[in-house]
């Protein structure tokens, strides 16, 4: 159970810093990519590891800490979007097929940043969204989770357990 | 009631994992323990930014049109000469009236640590309070381009709000003959709004602008950006005006704070 706890914690601090220290520096679109959302997506849904929904929590403590988040209250709609998914997750979607895994994906993303850009809107303003770039932004997002779902659902039926041992996160 | 063995074991792992998690990450994060590893991959992301700025982007785009940017950096540089000249003469009349330089700044080293994500204008950078950084005092690149202001400090980072941000506000000269004031909004994207220029002074497209020194903490003469468009309604008060930043801050990987040291 240590080594299980270890990997735990590790491969979110892994996945988490090079998403918001290399992936975010690069050029829109590919600063866009939800690496950590679609890792936790991925493992929930379809590898059945329910508790993978708390890096999303720790996502949204890590960017309020670091004040990089779209809103100041990160934690409170990552929160919303990991209940979300593993409400989505135990009953309403099943773990072995491609519509679930982008149905879980596609609603948990949507109460995420729909949650995020509501709260902009009401603490912010209308001046705080530049309509046009918010939704490149919203689009290439959904976007890349789709393909990277899609890619990870035809690698995963081969790779599921492989990935868990390597991962050491329990199946 | 007693449960089985293996469901206290199974309740047990459910509040372990999140509990360490959460831990992990509140000890992690207020330590900067990440730093060492952020560094190096904010440096490789900033590099390859760059390298896809000069050779992959699209013709017209603001900051990739590799031949207008360097006609740009030409007439900069004769801008430069001229303002040079101006300061010598300015250090001149100071001399004369008997002024003392109120302005010695101290640069502060900092490396970006994390960007926030798509259209958003803050980054975390590795120095903080016991480096005497201060909340508002300017972040520049480069010999003096302003990129901006720091938002909230701790002890060892802090936050920077970037000037493109739609609630930054700076205080700008713009390099004309009537060193015209105005204030740059962000926009939330990749460009500058000018506001509240009086319609009888000058304002015309490749107009520098430069921060005014109005602000307190904020030194005058750091370059902000260039004119692109202006918006002048003969029936308003003001003159409006469309802002490039004078380079894309997100190619930097280091940075550095000004603080103006007290008076000795």
């Amino acid at each position: 159970m240590g080594i299980s706890l270890f990997f735990f914690v590790a491969w979110f601090f892994v996945f988490a810093v090079v998403e918001h220290a290399w992936v975010s520096v690069l050029p829109f679109p590919f600063s866009s990519f939800p690496l950590v959302f679609l890792c936790v997506i991925y493992w929930v849904q379809s590898v059945g590891v329910r508790q993978v929904a708390w890096w999303l929590v720790a996502q949204g403590i890590l960017l309020d800490f670091w004040k990089v988040g779209w809103t100041s209250t990160e934690t409170v709609w990552f929160s919303f979007s990991a209940v979300a998914l593993v409400i989505l997750s135990r009953r309403f979607f099943s773990n072995h097929s491609l519509y679930g895994l982008l149905g879980c994906g596609l609603f948990s993303l949507a109460i995420l940043d729909g949650s995020r850009l509501i709260s902009l809107l009401l603490w912010n303003g209308m001046e705080s969204l530049d309509g046009r770039t918010w939704l490149a932004v919203i689009g290439w997002r959904v976007g890349w989770m789709v393909g990277g779902l899609f890619l990870a659902f035809l690698v995963s039926e081969r790779l599921r357990r492989p990935l868990s041992r390597f991962f050491h996160l329990w199946h | 009631m007693r449960f089985p063995a293996w469901k206290n074991r199974l309740s047990f792992r459910k509040l372990l994992f999140p509990a360490f998690l959460l831990g992990a990450v509140f000890f992690v994060a207020s330590l900067g323990l990440l730093k060492t590893v952020q560094r190096p991959l904010s440096a490789f992301g900033s590099s390859f930014r760059s390298l896809w700025f000069h050779s992959v982007a699209e013709d017209g785009s603001v900051l990739g049109n590799r031949t207008r940017m360097e006609e740009r950096i030409l007439h900069l540089l004769e801008k430069e000469a001229s303002c040079q000249q101006l300061e010598t003469e300015m250090q001149n009349v100071k001399q004369q009236l008997g002024f003392f330089d109120r302005r010695p700044l101290e640069r502060i080293p900092a490396s970006v640590l994390v960007q926030a994500p798509g259209p958003l204008n803050t980054f975390f950078i590795d120095r903080g309070s016991a480096d005497g950084v201060e909340a508002g005092d300017p972040v520049v690149v480069a010999e003096g381009v302003l990129i901006g202001k720091v938002l909230k400090v701790a002890n060892h980072h802090a936050t920077v709000l970037s000037i493109l941000d739609p609630s930054s506000r700076v205080a700008v000269a713009v390099l004309n003959r009537s060193h015209s004031l105005g204030l740059v909004q962000g926009m939330g994207g990749s460009v500058l709004a000018l506001h509240f220029v009086p319609q009888e002074e000058p304002l015309a497209p490749e107009d520098l602008l430069v921060t005014s020194g109005l602000e307190p903490g904020m030194p005058s003469g750091l370059l902000v950006g260039i004119v692109n468009r202006v918006q002048a309604d003969p029936s308003a008060p003001f003159q409006e005006g469309l802002i490039e930043p004078i380079l894309d801050s997100k190619q930097y990987h280091f940075v550095s704070v000004l603080r103006s040291r007290p008076y000795d």
